[in-house]
């Protein structure tokens, strides 16, 4: 009887467990951020928590968001194996509205950033300067 | 007491060498090409493009130190951004980026070789219109049909015959006279003669003569710099 008692105490507990991870996993899917509901400030303050672009937008205060795309599996998987800028896709896992790609340029459109937020946990998981340049036949020497 | 010595030291040597003082940072550098202009070898500005194959270089601004090279796989023209990989920068540091197109600066026709293995420098290839012979296509482009340089390799005179066709060959023949293109069957003919080209022939309705004219302006390889610094 004792030993039938120990069983039920320990099946118990583990049905607790399973049922708060349950419950845990389901809250966290309710959690989970309307990417689309997001604003450029949101966005500018998450990036901020960057280093780099932190000092990027004392530097350059006239610098606005140029882009910015929700990526989803099949952005992050064509990204993944485009021939450009493959290393801002490159460790994303494939999950549908997790991360925002943003593209910030100063007001010439010479010096900037992309940055990859990942709204799991708020956080910047990727950042890239950008430096362009427009070639013409005025600028370039032979 | 050393180790109170080394502790005192490592601390002094991070005062010393704060991180910050040294900003390298990974950047992709980006070209955008403009409308833009260069020299044709018809002696007209032209609006160019740059060939798939083209190299962008990043280096040191004594140029010596390559620090980046990207071959580009697509053809930028007008409006283009070719992306090179990514870079480690400092900043304050100047670099400059040379551009080298691959073969020549594609320019629409005439289609240029500005370097084909150290020869045939002058040659640019042009697809005859309306029926035209090779002296009055030539002479379209303010040049003269070539005497004797028509036969190269077979198969990089059908390659040259299809891009300027734009259509792929169904079959590369190399046992023609001079080189043309049938439009019919999307045949491309190679010369296999030096000599003999027969400049004046015109070809029927869906034959298409692909003809090689040269220029006096040299057009050999050009490649671009610009300097740069963050």
């Amino acid at each position: 009887m004792k030993n039938n008692a120990k069983i039920f105490l320990v099946a118990g507990f583990i049905l607790i467990i399973v049922g708060f991870s349950f419950l845990f996993f389901i809250e966290k899917d309710f959690e989970k951020k309307d990417l689309l509901k997001i604003s450029d400030f949101e966005i500018i303050k998450i990036l901020k928590k960057d280093k780099d672009i932190k000092e990027y937008t004392q530097k350059y205060p006239d610098f606005k968001i140029e882009s910015k795309e929700i990526l989803t599996k099949e952005s992050i998987l064509t990204g993944q194996n485009a021939q450009d800028l493959k290393q801002i896709y490159e460790g994303l896992e494939l999950e549908n509205e997790r991360y925002i790609k943003v593209q910030l340029m100063d007001l010439a459109g010479q010096n900037g950033f992309f940055g990859v937020i990942d709204f799991e946990n708020n956080s910047v998981v990727k950042v890239f300067g950008i430096l362009l340049f427009k070639a013409s036949a005025e600028s370039i020497k032979k | 007491m050393k180790k109170i010595i080394f502790l005192i030291l490592f601390f002094v040597v991070l005062i010393i060498i704060p991180a910050d003082k040294i900003q390298a940072a990974q950047y992709f550098v980006g070209i955008q090409i403009e409308s833009a202009s260069a020299p044709a070898p018809n002696g007209t500005n032209n609006n160019w493009c740059l060939p798939n194959g083209t190299t962008i270089e990043i280096k040191t601004d004594d140029g010596y130190t390559t620090l980046s090279s990207t071959e580009i796989t697509k053809v930028g023209c007008t409006g283009t951004i070719l992306w090179t990989n990514l870079v480690n920068l400092v900043e304050g540091v100047n670099y400059e980026i040379v551009i080298k197109p691959v073969e020549n600066l594609w320019s629409g026709q005439p289609y240029c070789f500005g370097y084909n293995g150290g020869d045939f420098l002058d040659i640019c290839w042009a697809v005859a219109q309306d029926n035209m012979n090779c002296t009055d296509t030539c002479a379209y482009y303010n040049s003269d049909a070539t005497g004797s340089y028509e036969y190269q390799e077979p198969s990089l005179n059908c390659e040259i015959e299809s891009f300027l066709m734009g259509e792929d060959c169904s079959s590369c023949e190399t046992e023609a006279t001079y080189n043309y293109y049938n439009s019919t069957t999307k045949e491309c003919w190679s010369s296999n003669q030096w000599v003999s080209i027969q400049q004046n022939v015109s070809l029927g309705v869906g034959y298409v003569r692909v003809c090689q004219c040269t220029f006096s302006n040299t057009y050999d390889v050009i490649e671009f710099t610009f300097d740069f610094s963050i």
